[in-house]
Protein backbone atom coordinates (compact mmCIF):
# COMPACT_ATOMS: atom_id res chain seq x y z
CA UNK A 1 0.00 0.00 0.00
CA UNK A 2 1.25 3.47 -0.82
CA UNK A 3 1.09 4.98 2.66
CA UNK A 4 4.00 7.35 2.27
CA UNK A 5 2.02 9.50 -0.14
CA UNK A 6 -0.53 10.06 2.64
CA UNK A 7 2.01 11.96 4.69
CA UNK A 8 1.45 15.70 4.87
CA UNK A 9 3.46 17.90 2.50
CA UNK A 10 5.90 19.13 5.11
CA UNK A 11 7.01 15.58 5.95
CA UNK A 12 7.40 14.58 2.32
CA UNK A 13 9.42 17.75 1.72
CA UNK A 14 11.63 16.79 4.62
CA UNK A 15 12.33 13.43 2.99
CA UNK A 16 12.97 15.05 -0.38
CA UNK A 17 15.33 17.59 1.11
CA UNK A 18 17.51 14.73 2.34
CA UNK A 19 18.07 13.29 -1.12
CA UNK A 20 21.74 13.66 -2.08
CA UNK A 21 21.27 15.40 -5.44
CA UNK A 22 18.79 17.94 -6.80
CA UNK A 23 18.52 15.74 -9.88
CA UNK A 24 16.86 13.06 -7.77
CA UNK A 25 14.57 15.63 -6.20
CA UNK A 26 13.43 17.07 -9.51
CA UNK A 27 12.84 13.69 -11.08
CA UNK A 28 10.20 12.84 -8.45
CA UNK A 29 7.76 14.87 -10.54
CA UNK A 30 6.95 11.72 -12.49
CA UNK A 31 6.29 9.51 -9.43
CA UNK A 32 2.58 10.21 -9.22
CA UNK A 33 0.12 13.06 -9.21
CA UNK A 34 0.65 13.52 -5.48
CA UNK A 35 4.35 14.20 -6.07
CA UNK A 36 4.19 16.12 -9.35
CA UNK A 37 4.75 19.61 -7.92
CA UNK A 38 6.25 18.88 -4.50
CA UNK A 39 9.85 19.16 -5.69
CA UNK A 40 9.35 22.88 -6.36
CA UNK A 41 9.03 23.53 -2.63
CA UNK A 42 11.96 21.50 -1.31
CA UNK A 43 13.95 23.69 1.10
CA UNK A 44 17.36 22.07 0.61
CA UNK A 45 18.97 21.48 -2.75
CA UNK A 46 22.34 19.97 -3.56
CA UNK A 47 23.55 20.51 -7.11
CA UNK A 48 26.36 18.12 -7.73
CA UNK A 49 28.44 18.36 -10.87
CA UNK A 50 31.65 17.14 -9.29
CA UNK A 51 31.37 13.48 -10.23
CA UNK A 52 29.55 13.79 -13.51
CA UNK A 53 31.19 14.23 -16.80
CA UNK A 54 28.35 15.80 -18.63
CA UNK A 55 28.44 18.04 -21.60
CA UNK A 56 29.13 21.71 -20.99
CA UNK A 57 25.92 23.64 -20.55
CA UNK A 58 23.68 20.74 -19.56
CA UNK A 59 24.38 21.05 -15.88
CA UNK A 60 24.06 24.83 -15.78
CA UNK A 61 20.83 24.64 -17.78
CA UNK A 62 19.48 22.18 -15.21
CA UNK A 63 20.38 24.47 -12.30
CA UNK A 64 18.97 27.55 -14.06
CA UNK A 65 15.65 25.94 -14.90
CA UNK A 66 15.05 24.26 -11.57
CA UNK A 67 15.93 27.40 -9.59
CA UNK A 68 13.69 29.60 -11.75
CA UNK A 69 10.60 27.50 -11.15
CA UNK A 70 11.34 26.88 -7.50
CA UNK A 71 8.48 28.17 -5.42
CA UNK A 72 9.64 28.22 -1.86
CA UNK A 73 10.14 31.68 -0.43
CA UNK A 74 12.92 30.32 1.74
CA UNK A 75 15.43 27.80 0.49
CA UNK A 76 17.25 26.91 3.66
CA UNK A 77 20.26 25.32 2.07
CA UNK A 78 21.71 25.68 -1.38
CA UNK A 79 24.76 23.56 -1.95
CA UNK A 80 26.84 23.61 -5.13
CA UNK A 81 29.44 20.94 -5.69
CA UNK A 82 30.93 22.10 -8.93
CA UNK A 83 33.24 20.55 -11.43
CA UNK A 84 34.88 22.14 -14.39
CA UNK A 85 31.79 22.80 -16.45
CA UNK A 86 30.61 25.98 -14.85
CA UNK A 87 31.85 29.53 -14.91
CA UNK A 88 31.76 32.70 -12.85
CA UNK A 89 28.92 33.84 -15.10
CA UNK A 90 26.82 30.81 -14.05
CA UNK A 91 27.62 31.46 -10.40
CA UNK A 92 26.36 35.01 -10.77
CA UNK A 93 22.97 33.80 -11.97
CA UNK A 94 22.71 31.22 -9.20
CA UNK A 95 23.73 33.55 -6.40
CA UNK A 96 21.12 35.99 -7.68
CA UNK A 97 18.54 33.19 -7.48
CA UNK A 98 19.78 32.39 -3.98
CA UNK A 99 19.18 36.01 -2.99
CA UNK A 100 15.66 35.82 -4.31
CA UNK A 101 14.96 32.74 -2.21
CA UNK A 102 16.57 34.22 0.93
CA UNK A 103 18.99 31.30 1.27
CA UNK A 104 20.37 30.90 4.80
CA UNK A 105 22.99 28.29 4.19
CA UNK A 106 25.08 28.67 1.05
CA UNK A 107 27.84 26.27 0.10
CA UNK A 108 29.97 26.78 -2.99
CA UNK A 109 32.60 24.12 -3.54
CA UNK A 110 34.74 23.55 -6.57
CA UNK A 111 36.34 20.24 -7.30
CA UNK A 112 38.53 21.12 -10.25
CA UNK A 113 41.73 19.49 -11.38
CA UNK A 114 44.51 21.46 -9.72
CA UNK A 115 45.91 22.79 -12.98
CA UNK A 116 42.71 24.70 -13.70
CA UNK A 117 42.62 28.14 -12.07
CA UNK A 118 39.94 28.46 -9.37
CA UNK A 119 36.81 30.43 -10.19
CA UNK A 120 36.33 34.00 -8.97
CA UNK A 121 33.26 34.39 -6.78
CA UNK A 122 31.17 37.19 -8.33
CA UNK A 123 30.78 40.33 -6.23
CA UNK A 124 27.03 39.84 -6.10
CA UNK A 125 27.74 37.50 -3.16
CA UNK A 126 28.58 40.59 -1.10
CA UNK A 127 25.52 42.62 -2.00
CA UNK A 128 22.37 40.55 -2.14
CA UNK A 129 21.84 37.66 0.20
CA UNK A 130 24.30 38.94 2.74
CA UNK A 131 21.62 39.98 5.19
CA UNK A 132 20.01 36.57 5.42
CA UNK A 133 23.01 34.25 5.22
CA UNK A 134 23.59 32.30 8.42
CA UNK A 135 26.10 29.81 7.07
CA UNK A 136 28.58 30.23 4.26
CA UNK A 137 31.10 27.71 3.06
CA UNK A 138 33.51 28.39 0.22
CA UNK A 139 35.92 25.84 -1.12
CA UNK A 140 38.62 26.39 -3.73
CA UNK A 141 37.53 29.81 -5.01
CA UNK A 142 38.98 33.30 -5.35
CA UNK A 143 37.50 36.22 -3.45
CA UNK A 144 37.98 39.71 -4.88
CA UNK A 145 37.88 43.22 -3.45
CA UNK A 146 34.67 45.15 -3.25
CA UNK A 147 34.16 48.90 -3.28
CA UNK A 148 33.04 48.98 0.35
CA UNK A 149 33.84 46.64 3.23
CA UNK A 150 32.03 43.34 2.98
CA UNK A 151 29.63 42.53 5.77
CA UNK A 152 27.47 39.53 6.61
CA UNK A 153 25.30 40.70 9.50
CA UNK A 154 23.54 37.38 10.23
CA UNK A 155 26.41 35.03 9.52
CA UNK A 156 27.11 32.54 12.31
CA UNK A 157 29.23 29.93 10.56
CA UNK A 158 31.92 30.61 7.99
CA UNK A 159 34.22 28.13 6.28
CA UNK A 160 37.01 29.38 4.06
CA UNK A 161 38.67 26.32 2.61
CA UNK A 162 41.55 26.80 0.15
CA UNK A 163 40.36 30.30 -0.66
CA UNK A 164 42.50 33.01 -2.27
CA UNK A 165 42.02 36.58 -1.09
CA UNK A 166 42.92 39.98 -2.52
CA UNK A 167 45.10 40.93 0.48
CA UNK A 168 45.49 41.02 4.29
CA UNK A 169 43.12 43.92 4.71
CA UNK A 170 40.27 42.11 2.97
CA UNK A 171 40.47 39.16 5.38
CA UNK A 172 40.72 41.39 8.40
CA UNK A 173 37.72 43.51 7.32
CA UNK A 174 35.64 40.54 6.29
CA UNK A 175 36.02 38.79 9.64
CA UNK A 176 35.68 41.85 11.82
CA UNK A 177 32.48 42.79 9.97
CA UNK A 178 30.77 39.52 10.85
CA UNK A 179 29.42 40.69 14.15
CA UNK A 180 27.58 37.54 15.20
CA UNK A 181 30.02 34.98 13.80
CA UNK A 182 30.38 31.96 16.11
CA UNK A 183 32.18 29.31 14.08
CA UNK A 184 35.13 29.88 11.78
CA UNK A 185 36.90 27.18 9.86
CA UNK A 186 39.94 28.21 7.82
CA UNK A 187 42.17 26.02 5.72
CA UNK A 188 44.81 28.11 4.01
CA UNK A 189 46.40 27.29 0.69
CA UNK A 190 49.65 28.21 -0.99
CA UNK A 191 49.85 31.70 -2.46
CA UNK A 192 46.64 32.92 -0.88
CA UNK A 193 47.95 36.51 -0.93
CA UNK A 194 47.72 36.89 2.83
CA UNK A 195 50.77 37.55 4.98
CA UNK A 196 49.20 38.12 8.38
CA UNK A 197 45.87 36.37 8.82
CA UNK A 198 43.96 38.51 11.27
CA UNK A 199 41.08 36.89 13.18
CA UNK A 200 39.44 39.54 15.33
CA UNK A 201 35.97 38.32 16.20
CA UNK A 202 34.62 39.02 19.69
CA UNK A 203 31.59 36.71 19.21
CA UNK A 204 33.63 33.71 18.00
CA UNK A 205 33.09 30.45 19.93
CA UNK A 206 34.80 27.90 17.74
CA UNK A 207 37.92 28.29 15.63
CA UNK A 208 39.51 25.65 13.46
CA UNK A 209 42.62 26.97 11.74
CA UNK A 210 44.77 24.89 9.48
CA UNK A 211 47.78 26.19 7.65
CA UNK A 212 49.80 23.59 5.78
CA UNK A 213 53.53 23.12 5.67
CA UNK A 214 55.58 24.60 2.85
CA UNK A 215 53.60 27.77 2.52
CA UNK A 216 55.95 30.47 1.29
CA UNK A 217 57.40 30.74 4.69
CA UNK A 218 58.83 34.06 5.57
CA UNK A 219 59.49 35.77 8.88
CA UNK A 220 56.62 38.13 8.31
CA UNK A 221 54.16 35.32 7.80
CA UNK A 222 51.81 34.50 10.61
CA UNK A 223 48.49 35.16 12.19
CA UNK A 224 46.82 37.10 14.97
CA UNK A 225 43.89 35.84 17.00
CA UNK A 226 41.70 38.06 19.10
CA UNK A 227 38.68 36.02 20.14
CA UNK A 228 37.96 36.31 23.85
CA UNK A 229 34.75 34.20 23.75
CA UNK A 230 36.40 31.16 22.24
CA UNK A 231 35.27 27.79 23.64
CA UNK A 232 36.76 25.44 21.08
CA UNK A 233 40.12 25.89 19.42
CA UNK A 234 41.95 23.67 16.96
CA UNK A 235 45.22 25.06 15.64
CA UNK A 236 47.46 23.33 13.21
CA UNK A 237 49.97 25.74 11.85
CA UNK A 238 53.25 24.58 10.41
CA UNK A 239 55.05 27.86 9.79
CA UNK A 240 54.89 31.48 10.83
CA UNK A 241 54.38 33.41 14.02
CA UNK A 242 51.24 33.46 16.10
CA UNK A 243 49.99 36.19 18.35
CA UNK A 244 47.09 35.61 20.65
CA UNK A 245 46.12 39.05 21.81
CA UNK A 246 43.84 38.28 24.68
CA UNK A 247 42.98 35.68 27.28
CA UNK A 248 40.57 32.97 26.28
CA UNK A 249 39.12 31.94 29.62
CA UNK A 250 36.19 29.97 28.16
CA UNK A 251 38.17 27.40 26.21
CA UNK A 252 36.76 23.97 27.03
CA UNK A 253 38.26 21.90 24.23
CA UNK A 254 41.52 22.40 22.42
CA UNK A 255 43.58 20.69 19.79
CA UNK A 256 47.11 22.01 19.37
CA UNK A 257 50.16 20.81 17.55
CA UNK A 258 53.34 22.77 17.95
CA UNK A 259 52.09 26.07 19.12
CA UNK A 260 51.59 27.40 22.58
CA UNK A 261 49.29 30.38 22.97
CA UNK A 262 51.14 31.38 26.15
CA UNK A 263 49.97 33.48 29.02
CA UNK A 264 46.43 32.23 29.38
CA UNK A 265 45.05 30.09 32.16
CA UNK A 266 42.41 27.81 30.66
CA UNK A 267 40.02 27.60 33.59
CA UNK A 268 37.40 25.70 31.65
CA UNK A 269 39.54 23.48 29.48
CA UNK A 270 38.48 19.88 30.12
CA UNK A 271 39.45 18.13 26.91
CA UNK A 272 42.86 18.60 25.31
CA UNK A 273 44.36 16.87 22.28
CA UNK A 274 47.99 17.37 21.35
CA UNK A 275 50.02 16.20 18.43
CA UNK A 276 53.39 14.63 19.23
CA UNK A 277 54.94 15.16 15.80
CA UNK A 278 56.91 18.29 16.50
CA UNK A 279 60.09 18.28 18.59
CA UNK A 280 58.52 20.88 20.91
CA UNK A 281 55.52 18.75 21.83
CA UNK A 282 56.79 17.84 25.26
CA UNK A 283 57.36 21.45 26.17
CA UNK A 284 53.88 22.34 24.87
CA UNK A 285 52.34 19.51 26.87
CA UNK A 286 53.93 20.61 30.13
CA UNK A 287 52.89 24.25 29.59
CA UNK A 288 49.31 23.26 28.80
CA UNK A 289 49.10 20.96 31.84
CA UNK A 290 50.37 23.78 34.03
CA UNK A 291 47.82 26.23 32.63
CA UNK A 292 44.75 23.96 32.50
CA UNK A 293 43.77 23.34 36.12
CA UNK A 294 40.45 21.61 35.30
CA UNK A 295 41.62 19.24 32.58
CA UNK A 296 39.80 15.89 32.63
CA UNK A 297 40.80 14.21 29.38
CA UNK A 298 44.12 14.31 27.57
CA UNK A 299 44.84 12.69 24.25
CA UNK A 300 48.19 12.52 22.55
CA UNK A 301 48.49 11.47 18.98
CA UNK A 302 51.27 11.17 16.44
CA UNK A 303 49.95 12.00 13.00
CA UNK A 304 53.12 11.60 11.00
CA UNK A 305 56.36 9.79 11.69
CA UNK A 306 59.15 11.83 13.09
CA UNK A 307 62.08 12.30 10.75
CA UNK A 308 65.21 10.46 11.80
CA UNK A 309 67.31 13.60 12.03
CA UNK A 310 64.79 15.49 14.16
CA UNK A 311 65.99 16.04 17.68
CA UNK A 312 63.99 14.28 20.32
CA UNK A 313 62.71 16.35 23.19
CA UNK A 314 64.36 16.01 26.56
CA UNK A 315 62.29 15.16 29.60
CA UNK A 316 62.79 17.39 32.63
CA UNK A 317 60.87 16.40 35.72
CA UNK A 318 58.79 19.49 36.57
CA UNK A 319 59.49 21.10 39.92
CA UNK A 320 55.84 20.82 40.90
CA UNK A 321 53.08 18.52 39.69
CA UNK A 322 50.45 20.39 37.65
CA UNK A 323 47.16 20.91 39.46
CA UNK A 324 45.06 19.03 36.91
CA UNK A 325 47.21 15.91 37.27
CA UNK A 326 46.64 15.99 41.02
CA UNK A 327 42.98 16.85 41.04
CA UNK A 328 41.04 16.38 37.81
CA UNK A 329 42.70 14.36 35.05
CA UNK A 330 40.73 11.16 34.52
CA UNK A 331 41.73 9.80 31.14
CA UNK A 332 44.92 9.67 29.13
CA UNK A 333 44.82 8.32 25.62
CA UNK A 334 47.96 7.88 23.56
CA UNK A 335 47.82 6.92 19.91
CA UNK A 336 51.07 6.10 18.12
CA UNK A 337 53.08 5.43 21.26
CA UNK A 338 56.59 4.27 20.41
CA UNK A 339 58.06 3.64 23.81
CA UNK A 340 60.86 6.20 23.46
CA UNK A 341 62.65 7.43 26.54
CA UNK A 342 60.71 10.66 26.86
CA UNK A 343 57.38 8.93 26.16
CA UNK A 344 58.03 6.47 28.96
CA UNK A 345 58.94 9.34 31.27
CA UNK A 346 55.63 11.09 30.49
CA UNK A 347 53.49 8.00 31.10
CA UNK A 348 55.46 7.21 34.25
CA UNK A 349 54.99 10.74 35.52
CA UNK A 350 51.24 10.69 34.86
CA UNK A 351 50.68 7.32 36.50
CA UNK A 352 52.88 8.21 39.47
CA UNK A 353 51.11 11.50 40.15
CA UNK A 354 47.62 11.24 38.66
CA UNK A 355 45.41 10.89 41.70
CA UNK A 356 42.13 10.79 39.76
CA UNK A 357 43.20 8.72 36.76
CA UNK A 358 40.58 6.18 35.78
CA UNK A 359 41.74 5.01 32.41
CA UNK A 360 45.00 5.13 30.51
CA UNK A 361 44.83 3.78 26.97
CA UNK A 362 48.05 3.36 25.04
CA UNK A 363 48.19 2.14 21.48
CA UNK A 364 51.23 1.52 19.36
CA UNK A 365 51.48 1.38 15.59
CA UNK A 366 54.29 -1.12 15.75
CA UNK A 367 53.83 -4.48 14.04
CA UNK A 368 56.64 -6.03 16.00
CA UNK A 369 55.01 -8.29 18.60
CA UNK A 370 58.10 -8.62 20.75
CA UNK A 371 58.56 -4.88 20.84
CA UNK A 372 54.92 -4.39 21.79
CA UNK A 373 55.19 -6.97 24.53
CA UNK A 374 58.26 -5.20 25.85
CA UNK A 375 56.42 -1.85 25.87
CA UNK A 376 53.47 -3.36 27.67
CA UNK A 377 55.70 -4.95 30.28
CA UNK A 378 57.42 -1.66 30.98
CA UNK A 379 54.09 0.15 31.31
CA UNK A 380 52.59 -2.30 33.76
CA UNK A 381 55.58 -1.92 36.04
CA UNK A 382 54.97 1.78 36.61
CA UNK A 383 53.68 2.81 40.01
CA UNK A 384 50.09 3.99 39.89
CA UNK A 385 48.94 6.56 42.38
CA UNK A 386 45.29 6.12 41.61
CA UNK A 387 44.14 2.73 42.86
CA UNK A 388 41.25 2.60 40.39
CA UNK A 389 43.33 3.41 37.33
CA UNK A 390 42.95 0.93 34.48
CA UNK A 391 45.71 0.54 31.95
CA UNK A 392 44.85 -0.69 28.47
CA UNK A 393 47.45 -1.45 25.83
CA UNK A 394 46.72 -2.10 22.21
CA UNK B 1 11.81 15.67 43.57
CA UNK B 2 10.57 12.35 44.91
CA UNK B 3 11.24 9.15 43.08
CA UNK B 4 7.71 8.80 41.73
CA UNK B 5 7.82 12.28 40.17
CA UNK B 6 10.84 11.25 38.17
CA UNK B 7 8.80 8.61 36.38
CA UNK B 8 6.02 9.10 33.95
CA UNK B 9 3.54 6.73 32.31
CA UNK B 10 2.93 6.92 28.56
CA UNK B 11 -0.20 5.27 27.28
CA UNK B 12 -0.52 4.23 23.67
CA UNK B 13 -3.52 4.28 21.36
CA UNK B 14 -4.10 0.58 22.07
CA UNK B 15 -3.86 1.16 25.83
CA UNK B 16 -0.42 -0.17 26.40
CA UNK B 17 1.27 1.61 29.33
CA UNK B 18 4.99 2.34 29.47
CA UNK B 19 6.65 3.66 32.59
CA UNK B 20 9.70 5.72 31.70
CA UNK B 21 12.06 8.21 33.30
CA UNK B 22 10.87 11.75 32.85
CA UNK B 23 14.22 12.77 31.36
CA UNK B 24 13.71 10.14 28.67
CA UNK B 25 10.17 11.21 27.81
CA UNK B 26 10.86 14.93 27.82
CA UNK B 27 12.89 14.64 24.62
CA UNK B 28 9.45 14.84 23.05
CA UNK B 29 8.47 18.48 22.87
CA UNK B 30 4.82 17.42 22.82
CA UNK B 31 5.14 15.54 26.11
CA UNK B 32 7.20 18.37 27.52
CA UNK B 33 4.41 20.86 26.79
CA UNK B 34 1.81 18.47 28.28
CA UNK B 35 3.85 18.17 31.46
CA UNK B 36 4.34 21.94 31.66
CA UNK B 37 0.61 22.49 31.33
CA UNK B 38 0.08 20.32 34.37
CA UNK B 39 -3.35 19.47 33.01
CA UNK B 40 -2.37 15.86 32.86
CA UNK B 41 -1.42 13.73 35.79
CA UNK B 42 1.39 11.27 35.80
CA UNK B 43 -0.15 9.37 32.92
CA UNK B 44 0.02 10.79 29.44
CA UNK B 45 -2.31 9.46 26.78
CA UNK B 46 -0.79 9.41 23.30
CA UNK B 47 -3.70 8.92 21.00
CA UNK B 48 -1.82 8.76 17.74
CA UNK B 49 0.80 6.14 18.53
CA UNK B 50 0.42 2.37 18.84
CA UNK B 51 2.21 0.42 21.53
CA UNK B 52 4.44 -1.31 19.01
CA UNK B 53 5.71 2.02 17.64
CA UNK B 54 5.83 3.72 21.04
CA UNK B 55 8.10 0.95 22.33
CA UNK B 56 10.56 1.74 19.52
CA UNK B 57 10.32 5.48 20.16
CA UNK B 58 11.08 4.88 23.84
CA UNK B 59 14.09 2.73 22.89
CA UNK B 60 15.37 5.63 20.85
CA UNK B 61 14.75 8.17 23.61
CA UNK B 62 16.43 6.00 26.22
CA UNK B 63 19.53 5.74 24.05
CA UNK B 64 19.54 9.48 23.44
CA UNK B 65 18.76 10.66 26.96
CA UNK B 66 21.50 12.96 28.16
CA UNK B 67 24.09 11.07 30.13
CA UNK B 68 27.31 12.53 31.32
CA UNK B 69 30.56 11.53 29.80
CA UNK B 70 32.58 13.05 27.07
CA UNK B 71 31.04 13.78 23.75
CA UNK B 72 33.17 12.42 20.98
CA UNK B 73 33.22 8.71 21.60
CA UNK B 74 29.60 8.48 22.57
CA UNK B 75 28.47 10.51 19.57
CA UNK B 76 30.25 8.06 17.25
CA UNK B 77 28.63 5.18 19.08
CA UNK B 78 25.23 6.87 18.94
CA UNK B 79 25.55 7.30 15.20
CA UNK B 80 26.20 3.59 14.75
CA UNK B 81 23.32 2.77 17.01
CA UNK B 82 21.03 5.05 14.98
CA UNK B 83 22.07 3.35 11.74
CA UNK B 84 21.34 -0.07 13.19
CA UNK B 85 18.06 1.19 14.62
CA UNK B 86 16.55 2.09 11.24
CA UNK B 87 18.47 -0.36 9.07
CA UNK B 88 15.94 -3.15 8.94
CA UNK B 89 12.73 -1.20 9.40
CA UNK B 90 10.19 -1.95 6.72
CA UNK B 91 8.28 0.69 4.84
CA UNK B 92 5.26 0.62 7.11
CA UNK B 93 7.27 0.84 10.36
CA UNK B 94 9.31 3.74 8.99
CA UNK B 95 6.13 5.47 7.92
CA UNK B 96 4.62 5.08 11.40
CA UNK B 97 7.87 6.17 13.05
CA UNK B 98 7.89 9.36 10.97
CA UNK B 99 4.32 10.10 11.99
CA UNK B 100 5.08 9.37 15.64
CA UNK B 101 8.25 11.48 15.65
CA UNK B 102 6.32 14.30 14.05
CA UNK B 103 3.39 14.04 16.48
CA UNK B 104 5.65 13.73 19.52
CA UNK B 105 7.89 16.44 18.10
CA UNK B 106 11.24 14.72 18.52
CA UNK B 107 13.32 16.49 15.93
CA UNK B 108 16.34 14.22 15.86
CA UNK B 109 14.18 11.12 15.47
CA UNK B 110 12.20 12.78 12.70
CA UNK B 111 15.44 13.57 10.90
CA UNK B 112 16.74 10.08 11.39
CA UNK B 113 13.62 8.37 10.05
CA UNK B 114 13.26 10.74 7.09
CA UNK B 115 16.94 10.19 6.31
CA UNK B 116 16.34 6.44 6.39
CA UNK B 117 13.61 6.82 3.76
CA UNK B 118 15.80 9.11 1.65
CA UNK B 119 18.68 6.62 1.85
CA UNK B 120 16.51 3.84 0.50
CA UNK B 121 15.01 5.82 -2.36
CA UNK B 122 17.69 7.37 -4.49
CA UNK B 123 16.16 6.56 -7.84
CA UNK B 124 12.64 6.72 -9.16
CA UNK B 125 12.51 2.93 -9.35
CA UNK B 126 13.46 2.68 -5.67
CA UNK B 127 10.70 5.12 -4.82
CA UNK B 128 8.21 2.88 -6.56
CA UNK B 129 9.50 -0.39 -5.14
CA UNK B 130 10.42 0.53 -1.55
CA UNK B 131 7.63 3.01 -0.92
CA UNK B 132 5.04 1.32 -3.12
CA UNK B 133 4.20 4.62 -4.71
CA UNK B 134 1.61 3.95 -7.31
CA UNK B 135 2.11 5.76 -10.57
CA UNK B 136 -1.34 7.14 -11.36
CA UNK B 137 -0.33 8.98 -14.51
CA UNK B 138 -1.48 7.60 -17.81
CA UNK B 139 1.44 6.84 -20.14
CA UNK B 140 0.40 9.88 -22.20
CA UNK B 141 0.44 12.17 -19.16
CA UNK B 142 3.85 10.92 -18.09
CA UNK B 143 5.25 11.40 -21.57
CA UNK B 144 3.88 14.91 -21.61
CA UNK B 145 5.51 15.83 -18.27
CA UNK B 146 8.85 14.54 -19.54
CA UNK B 147 8.40 16.40 -22.81
CA UNK B 148 7.59 19.67 -21.01
CA UNK B 149 10.57 19.29 -18.66
CA UNK B 150 13.21 17.99 -20.99
CA UNK B 151 15.90 19.86 -19.06
CA UNK B 152 15.18 17.71 -15.99
CA UNK B 153 15.63 14.38 -17.72
CA UNK B 154 18.37 15.34 -20.12
CA UNK B 155 21.19 12.95 -19.19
Amino acid sequence: MDRISELPDDLLLRVLSLLPDAKDVVSTMVLSKRWQFLWMSVPRLVYDDSYQNIEYGKFSRFVDRSLIVHETPVIETLHFKLGKTCSAEDLKVWIRAANKCSVRDLIIEFYCPSKEPPVIVPRILYTGCTKMLVKLRLNNVILVNFSSPVSFPSLKTLSLILVKYPDDQFVSDLLSNCHVLEELDVERCLHDNVTVFDVRVPSLKGLVFYSPQNRDSDDEDGYVINAPSLEYLALSVEDGFCIIENEMPNIAKAYLDDLYPGGTVFHRLVHLSLCTCEPEWLNLLMCMLRDSPKLRALSLEQYYDLLAHQTRPLWNEPSSVPECVLSSLETLEWVGYEGTKEEKEVVGFMLRNGSCLKKVTISSNSNDRDKKFEMMKELTLFIRRSPTCQLAFD
Amino acid sequence: MSKSEKKIVLKSLDNEAFEVEKAVALQSQTIWVMCEDKCVGNEIPLENVTGQILAKVIDYCKKHAVVDGDGDESSEELKNWDTEFTKNMDQSTLFNMILAANYLNIKSLLNLTCQAVADKTKTIDEFHTFLNIENNFTPEEEAQICQENLWAFDD
